[in-house]
């Protein structure tokens, strides 16, 4: 082995015969020729031309495994399709939405063709430069004149490859003339210039060392600990010129970058002066029962939180006046002494006057959005949250009151009020979300409700009556 | 194979009346009897007043199948004289007379559109008053939906289809005769107003007819989808007419290869429109998450806890309206070979049938407890039968003893000579 690796290594200088180029200037004639050169059994020939020549394809017959690479990069690209989607969409990550299938075979159809395509693309191209030997340095053929200013220009040649089996240079040379041809030239080449120059290879093992430099570069990153992000891609979004809360802010004195309020001043929509409408609280109560409602409401509902559930127990006892409850009442409930309004702020009172429905629609609205959730459509707590949690038997959950107990229905509309603002037991509070005009809407509404559910038929206008009936 | 040239002579009195009288006179006795063997085999054998509820569905199945056949052939004729077509003048006489078809179909409604207007809602649930007072919905449609308007659109739908169809024919025969080229001009003209009508009769027709069926849905499409589909169906039924006609000696030399394969291609290409229209329709609906919408394809895909059977109607559908079509029509060998052509026509026209029961048997839910899987059964083939024999019966009675080709029509010879590149 070794010795015939040594013999190999000085490259000969002498010339060799790389095959034969018959070169033609009618491209019909060339459709005659290759019939006679395929007939003759040749294998390793091949036609050169400037242009497209229609129907050499099926003279060549040239078998192809390109369509099988095509396929199979089809088939993979589908398979890849349908896993990817059904295992993200069925399997991995399931989301129902209004009872439908996670995984719908015809919904995935634009993904599945789109990956069929990429994939069969990339199979294509691949494939055809694989199965044409790409990339070629070295062609044989270019060393003859005669075919690379013909067949660059407006000459058809056919070259027969001196590996062929059936290759000889007088036979092959004689079939080649007796094609009619404008000229036959044999090719000869000094193996020696066949070889790769060696600048050549120095270049391209420098290329691919230069080319691990950036996986080399991820890897490391990669495998070091930090805390922050370790490669900024964008960096006017990573580095934006302002100042987040809680950060230095070197212009100021007290280097704050958040703000103070300026005192004695108040901002602009911040001034609530009237304690009825922003506060459901009587203005007109001692001082001293607002203070400590100032107080507590510091505190955050200290005082809802715990007063309404034995307020619910002693509901066999009647009538029990919740708000500003007379001392020596039943059983040792807190007393709740908050000077609560019991009746609507004059904004309210306002619009009632001018467009009632306006205020009663509204307040229904609201209602439908943000309590009927909980409390139901009718305010009897079998709302669509409260009931998937009693059927989930969810031992945290406590169920809403029924907005038609006797306790809810004697409440002062202020106190109705300041339970939607501030919540109560496991309901937050809506003060952040719903204005307060609106909430004294959900008010308005919550009392239609009570006063519907306690509707008798003397109550229907007797027109609409004689219809019911 | 015949190739046609320019020197062809055409037998002047080529018709249909080289059919025997009694195959021709078949028609009627079979269709009627097929009907009533099937209604009273559903209205006795079924139980608690579902029979004719069953009944009316097969019916209407049949029925907009073979409608879908005649109005496709409808469009086949102006759109071709729309455009100029030179190719399909030899063949479009034929398609004239399948038109004739829409006269019989539309006195076949009668029946449905009677019992509408009587207040049935065996078929339309919107007819019934209790439904749509427990719906908001269908009271905010029922200005649209009620069977006086109803039974009036009807009466309009038939006018626009039987007065175009009728229209072209008498035209057409009146050429035939005096050979004036005006009159093909006239109906270029006549097409460009006749195709809005045409367009919208159709697109109503499907809506009230079968989108009517689930009244709470709704599809914008859903005209198109019909159109798509009756377009195929008309082209698999025109290559089936035209072979079977050369098979029994008729228009040879007439219509020869080139008019075959481009009658594949347009198959090929209105099967790829259908495709496209189903899947438009399907993907906005199913991606769209409106619940009146997403409550068709639920039936008939099956959603979480479903499985009635519709979903494999429904990948059946998805394989035989469009992806085997596709491949199979792709080359143009098998456009070229009557055999295939033959057989790829017959399996897209079974498939437009199934397409219909897709639409409109799943709106027959007996029980609103559980999802009725797909049923078929001797009712609806006789439904069929009955249908189809009486529409292809009066068919053939109206275009007997006239002319099979338009032999006086000046883009005749064009046709004659017309080949594929």
């Amino acid at each position: 082995m070794s010795d015939e690796g040594h013999k190999k290594k000085p490259v000969s200088t002498e010339p060799v015969v790389a095959g034969l180029v018959a070169e033609f200037s009618d491209p019909h004639e060339v459709l005659h020729a290759a019939e006679r050169v395929r007939d003759a059994g040749y294998r390793k020939w091949d036609v050169y031309s400037p242009f497209p020549l229609h129907g050499i394809d099926d003279i060549m017959r040239r078998p192809t495994i390109l369509p099988w690479f095509s396929a199979i990069g089809a088939v993979l690209g589908l398979t890849t399709a349908l896993l990817l989607q059904w295992w993200t969409n069925a399997v991995d990550y399931p989301i129902q939405v209004s009872g439908k299938q996670p995984f719908a075979f015809p919904a995935s159809m634009p993904i599945d063709f789109e990956l069929t395509v990429l994939f069969t693309a990339f199979a294509t191209f691949f494939s055809i430069i694989l199965t044409s030997g790409l990339p070629k340095l070295y062609n044989p053929w270019l060393m003859n004149d005669r075919f690379r200013k013909g067949v660059t220009n407006d000459k058809v040649c056919i070259a027969i490859d001196a590996s062929d089996p059936k290759f000889s240079r007088s036979k092959t040379a004689d079939l080649l003339r007796s094609l009619h041809p404008a000229a036959v030239e044999e090719v000869m080449i000094v193996p020696e210039s066949a070889a790769l120059p060696a600048p050549l290879k120095i270049a391209a093992v420098v290329v691919l060392i230069v080319a691990l430099v950036p996986p080399i570069l991820i890897v490391r990153k990669r495998a070091t600990l930090t805390t922050t992000p370790r490669i900024h891609l964008v960096q006017d979004m990573d580095f934006q010129p302002k100042f987040k809360p809680q950060s230095l802010n070197p212009f100021f004195a007290d280097l704050l970058s958040f703000r103070p309020n300026i005192p004695g001043t108040v901002a602009r929509g911040d001034l609530q002066l009237d304690q009825r409408f922003f506060d459901g609280i009587d203005p007109s109560a001692p001082v001293a029962a607002i203070s400590n409602v100032a107080y507590q409401e510091g505190e955050k509902k200290p005082e809802e939180e715990k007063k309404p559930e034995p307020e619910k127990k002693p509901e066999a006892a009647p009538a029990n006046p919740a708000p500003a409850a007379p001392p020596g009442a039943p059983a040792a409930a807190p007393v709740d002494n908050t000077p609560y309004t019991k009746e609507f702020p004059a904004e309210i009172l306002e619009q009632l006057k001018t467009n009632p429905g306006d205020v009663m629609k509204r307040g229904q609205q609201r209602f439908n959005i943000y309590c009927a959730t909980c409390h139901g459509l009718e305010g009897v707590g079998d709302g669509l949250v409260s009931r998937r949690a009693a059927q989930l038997e969810q031992p945290t959950w406590v169920k809403p009151l029924s907005l038609h107990d006797q306790p809810v229905q004697e409440q002062p509309v202020g106190k109705l009020f300041r339970t939607i603002t501030h919540g109560v037991r496991k309901m937050p509070g809506y003060g952040s979300q719903i204005t307060p005009a609106d909430r004294w809407a959900i008010v308005l509404y919550i009392k239609a409700l009570q006063r519907a559910k306690n509707a008798s038929a003397s109550d229907v206008p007797a027109s609409e009556l004689e219809k019911l009936q | 194979m015949h190739t046609a040239t320019n020197t062809i002579q055409i037998d002047r009195q080529q018709s249909l009346a080289d059919i025997p009288l009694a195959v021709r006179s078949l028609g009627f006795p079979v269709g009627i009897a097929a009907l009533v063997v099937s209604f009273l085999l559903s209205y006795f054998t079924m139980s608690d007043g579902q029979g004719l509820a069953y009944f009316l569905n097969a019916y209407l199945i049949a029925f907009m199948f073979v409608l879908s056949i005649s109005l496709g052939c409808l469009f086949l004729v102006f759109v071709t004289l729309l455009t100029r077509a030179g190719w399909s003048v030899g063949m479009r006489r034929v398609a004239e007379m399948i038109a004739q078809g829409v006269l019989p179909l539309m006195i076949l409604f009668l029946p449905v559109a009677l019992s509408v207007l009587m207040g049935s809602s065996a078929l339309f649930p919107w007819n019934d008053p209790s439904l749509v007072h427990d719906s908001e919905l269908l009271q905010k449609k029922s200005g649209y939906l009620n069977s006086g308007f109803f039974f009036i659109r009807y009466l309009v739908y038939s006018a626009v289809f039987i007065g175009l169809a009728r229209y072209y024919f008498r035209t057409s025969l009146k050429q035939d005769s005096s050979g004036d080229p005006e009159l093909t001009l006239q109906m270029e003209r006549t097409s460009t107003w006749g195709a809005y009508l045409f367009a919208g009769s159709l697109t109503f027709a499907a809506v009230d007819w079968m989108m009517s069926l689930q009244p709470e849905w709704f599809s914008t499409i859903f005209g198109v989808y019909y159109f798509a589909g009756s377009a195929v169906a008309s082209l698999a039924f025109m290559i089936i007419v035209l072979m079977t006609l050369q098979s029994r000696g008729l228009l040879r030399g007439v219509v020869n290869v080139e008019h075959f394969h481009d009658l594949g291609k347009l198959m090929f290409g209105f099967t790829c429109f259908w495709a496209y229209i189903a899947f438009s329709q399907y993907f906005l609906i199913w991606y769209a998450n409106i619940p009146e919408e997403t409550r068709f394809y639920l039936v008939r895909q099956g959603g979480q806890e479903l499985e009635t059977g519709w979903p494999y109607v429904s990948l059946a559908l998805i394989a035989g309206c469009f992806v085997l079509p596709f491949v199979g029509l792709m080359s143009r060998t098998i456009k070229r070979n009557r055999t295939t052509l033959f057989f790829w026509a017959i399996f897209i026209l079974g498939m437009r049938y199934v397409d219909m029961y897709w639409l409109i048997r799943p709106n027959y839910q007996p029980n609103p407890e559980a999802i009725l899987g797909p049923t078929f059964g001797l009712v609806d083939i006789l439904c069929l039968i009955g249908i189809f024999f009486i529409w292809l019966g009066s068919i053939v009675w109206i275009a007997s003893n006239r002319p099979i080709v338009a032999i006086s029509d000046p883009r005749l010879p064009e046709s004659l000579a017309f080949k594929n590149i």
